[in-house]
């Protein structure tokens, strides 16, 4: 078992092929050795941790992509599918989404990241920047400058 | 205040002057809040200037204006907890852009797609950074942005290009295309017909014209897509090396039905990176230059006066090959069945040809003997996936050699999946001891599709099971799914096919006649599938007499038979129009556990499911698990 610190000083004991599908994690403990010593998680939050938790357990049977994966996957055309199971486990609100791409960027759990950055993508096709600022609450902050330029290329891109 | 010090042009005064304009600048934040900004954002000789115009910027309504809103969006955007988008660093936005530009392209929408990347650049200043900074956004070339080629080229700066053109083609209507909804749920007429209209634009301009402003960049090509070329210029153009190049697909419509060749100069004989070529139409030499493909898919080709087996022998050169695909290729049938089977190869094609990585094998309407010939001489892993289609009827143990130890995926076969409509008859194999759909994403080890059947009048199931008998490990399949809308049904053939599938412990029959259960009766004191476990039927229309028959015979044969060479059916699964309480009633009291379910089980969620126990378990009461019954 492993246990893990977050960073408002909770504590999680979990498998250690839960917490090893963070890569982070399993390069710590196999640089530490079998150790009781607490892992601590400066960058994740408890309530955070513990969606990533669910995702680990969830997914801690199947294999670690491999470099070649990686690298395999670079060459090919992503999509954006997501499993049903991940659908319905990525299925928060937007402050818990981009915290859970956050936390599995920090402890580097590639899958948890593509989950997380597809539904964002998902949730951003097809829209205008304007809708997309309203999707996020982002506050329009070009310049007036920028703004023309904006509206130079928005006509390019009509009239093409 | 500040213009006769600006004036002295002193260096010394002038530190002082920037010292005194900041000092300036935050008093102003103090008081006039938000302006603030305006001289936070600007270079000096900007803020000097606004400086120097003293009172007036407060009471200039357009500046405050402008200045304020745009204070409010940094206060907001770069650092307010209501904007949680904006703590995913510059990477992780890099990769949703990624996400969001490889999404394929929508028919529907194209012009939507085109502009994702001027989407994502003009939301707001960060992700415009994001976008400009990164080059993912701008590597892709298709017919509908091709008039933005040179801002795509400069955005992309050295990057690998994708290139696609696709023409419209007759066939994405008659793919359907029309009857599906978009989306939105609205109707498709619309997106369709806007879809035309970009598809038809990029098709007034020649593809050699798309391709001019690209050929100088043909060292960053990584993709070149051009599936539907109507004219051969092109052929010319693609004589410079491409050492980027991984991807290449191209070919001639075959509406237009023109054939020629790339010749062997094509990009310089230099593509070291090659893996994925798909060509329609147009020959290729099988150079060095294919060495490291992985994928190979060849359509519309005349290969008369070459031998189909010396065809795969030049395709040794690509020992990586992972997917093949042969379709509507014809090969040289002049020097007879003799020399083609390779029951009796000549000596130059004695040997078998090994592909030691291939996962995909596609044969299709390649004729008898050629598929024959193909299937003989290869050798393969035993995860392949083979997938043989013959658009015309035939007989599968002339397309199939008797020895098929070269093919050890179909020793692997535990389960099949059968069924025919419409003048087709298809088959799909799997290494699962239980029933996987066609629809299911579940790795399959062989298929076949089989054209040209009048099912209105011949039986095909009977023939297909026993010419699969010939070929197919038969003795090891333990599932078999059989859904053959055919008029006769055959029962007789049915019960001749079962006799071959000894280790059958699930059958699954859809759409048969009340009579085809008579294939599972005990006749001539031979039990069919005496390890039967399972039996599913589904809108089968069966009796509970006929049930019941079925049931006893083979109920009292098992136990003639003893040991752990047969076994009594256990469950009974009903579904759809055929499965009523009729049928229930006569089956009590056999020990069987009966089912009903919607629709086939891998389909429909069993929530009607019920459990009702006959014989010793058997009760009066039975709870069900939901009121919408087929049981009153």
């Amino acid at each position: 078992m492993v246990n893990l610190v977050t960073s408002d000083n909770e504590s999680f004991t979990v498998e250690k092929a839960v917490a090893s599908r963070s890569v982070l994690i399993k390069n710590m403990l196999e640089d530490v050795g079998e150790s009781d010593q607490p892992i601590p998680l400066p960058n994740v939050t408890a309530s955070v941790l513990k969606k990533v938790l669910e995702y680990c357990d969830h997914h801690k049977n199947e294999p670690m992509p491999t470099s070649e994966d990686l690298a395999a996957e670079d060459t090919r055309k992503r999509t954006t599918d997501i499993g049903e199971w991940d659908q319905k486990f990525i299925q928060v609100d937007q402050e818990m989404l981009f915290e859970i791409i956050l936390a599995a960027n920090y402890l580097d759990i590639k899958p948890l990241l593509d989950v997380g950055c597809k539904t964002v993508a998902n949730m951003i096709k097809g829209k205008t920047p304007e809708e997309i600022r309203k999707l996020f609450n982002i506050v329009n902050d070009f310049t007036p400058e920028e703004e023309a330029q904006i509206k130079k290329e928005n006509e390019w891109a009509e009239d093409r | 205040m500040t213009s006769t010090q600006r004036n002295e042009r002193d260096p010394n005064s002038y530190h002082v002057l920037i010292a005194f304009s900041q000092i300036f600048t935050l008093y102003l934040v103090q008081k006039l809040g938000p302006i603030c900004y305006v001289i936070w954002r600007r270079s000096m000789p900007e803020v000097l200037a606004i400086v120097e115009q003293g009172p007036r910027i407060i009471t200039w309504k357009p500046v405050r204006k402008i200045s304020i809103s745009w204070a409010r969006a940094l206060s907001n955007s770069n650092s307010s907890p209501r904007c949680p988008v904006h703590r995913l660093p510059i990477e992780i936005l890099h990769i949703i852009f990624t996400f969001v530009k490889d999404t394929s392209i929508n028919l529907f929408q194209p012009r939507l797609e085109t502009k994702a990347p001027f989407n994502l650049s003009h939301v707001c200043r960060r992700w415009r950074d994001a976008a400009l900074c990164g080059v993912a956004l701008w590597t892709k070339i298709d017919a509908v942005n091709f008039t933005l080629i040179d801002l795509f080229l400069a955005r992309s700066k050295s990057a690998p290009l994708d290139i696609e053109l696709y023409e419209f083609d007759q066939r994405w209507f008659d793919a359907g295309y029309a009857s599906t909804p978009d989306e939105d749920g609205t109707a498709v007429v619309e997106g369709l017909r806007r879809a035309f209209f970009f598809i038809q634009k990029a098709r007034v301009q020649e593809t050699s014209l798309f391709l001019q402003p690209l050929l100088p960049h043909v060292y960053r090509w990584k993709s070149l897509k051009l599936p539907y070329i109507s004219g051969s210029k092109v052929r010319f153009m693609l004589k410079s090396r491409a050492p980027q190049l991984e991807v290449f697909h191209f070919g001639c419509s075959s509406l237009w039905n023109e054939i020629y060749g790339l010749g062997s100069g094509l990009f310089g004989g230099y593509t070291p990176r090659l893996r994925d070529v798909r060509l329609g139409g147009v020959y290729v030499s099988l150079d060095p230059n294919f060495a490291c493909l992985k994928t190979l898919c060849l359509r519309n080709l005349d290969y008369r006066l070459v031998l189909a087996q010396i065809f795969i022998n030049t395709l040794q050169g690509c020992p990586l090959l992972e997917e093949l695909a042969l379709q509507y290729i014809q090969f040289s049938q002049s020097e007879g069945e003799a020399t083609l089977r390779p029951d009796h190869p000549s000596p130059a094609l004695k040997a078998r040809a090994a592909f030691p990585s291939l996962r995909y094998l596609l044969l299709e309407n390649l004729g008898k003997l050629p598929t024959h010939a193909i299937l003989a001489s290869i050798v393969t892993p035993p995860s392949l996936h083979l997938c043989v289609d013959m658009h015309r009827a035939t007989d599968l143990h002339d397309v199939f050699p008797q020895n098929i130890s070269n093919l050890p995926n179909l020793a692997r076969l535990r389960s099949l999946w059968v069924e025919s409509e419409d003048g087709w008859c298809f088959l799909y194999g799997s290494s699962a001891p239980r029933i996987v759909p066609p629809g299911k994403n579940e790795p399959r080890l062989l298929t076949i599709g089989l054209g040209g059947l009048n099912t209105q009048h011949i039986p095909v199931m009977g023939p297909l099971l026993r010419d699969l008998s010939h070929i197919l490990p038969m003795p090891d399949i333990e599932a078999l799914y059989i859904n053959v809308n055919e008029y006769p049904y055959s029962a007789d053939a049915l019960a001749a096919a079962l006799h071959n599938f000894p280790k059958l412990r699930l059958l699954t029959l859809s759409l048969c006649p009340p009579s085809a259960l008579r294939a599972l009766s005990t006749s001539n004191a031979s039990l069919p599938c005496p390890l039967l476990d399972t039996l599913e039927l589904h809108s089968c229309a069966v009796n509970g007499g006929s049930l019941k028959e079925v049931l006893d015979s083979r109920r009292i044969a098992a136990r003639a038979e003893q040991g752990p060479y047969a076994a009594p059916l256990r469950t009974l699964v009903l579904s759809g129009p055929g499965a009523t309480s009729s049928a229930l009633s006569d089956l009590r009291y056999l020990g069987v556990e009966v089912r009903f379910v919607p629709a086939i089980p891998s389909q429909a969620p069993v929530h009607l499911k019920t459990r009702l126990q006959f014989g010793d378990q058997y009760q009066d009461e039975v709870t069900y698990e939901s009121d919408d019954m087929y049981i009153p």
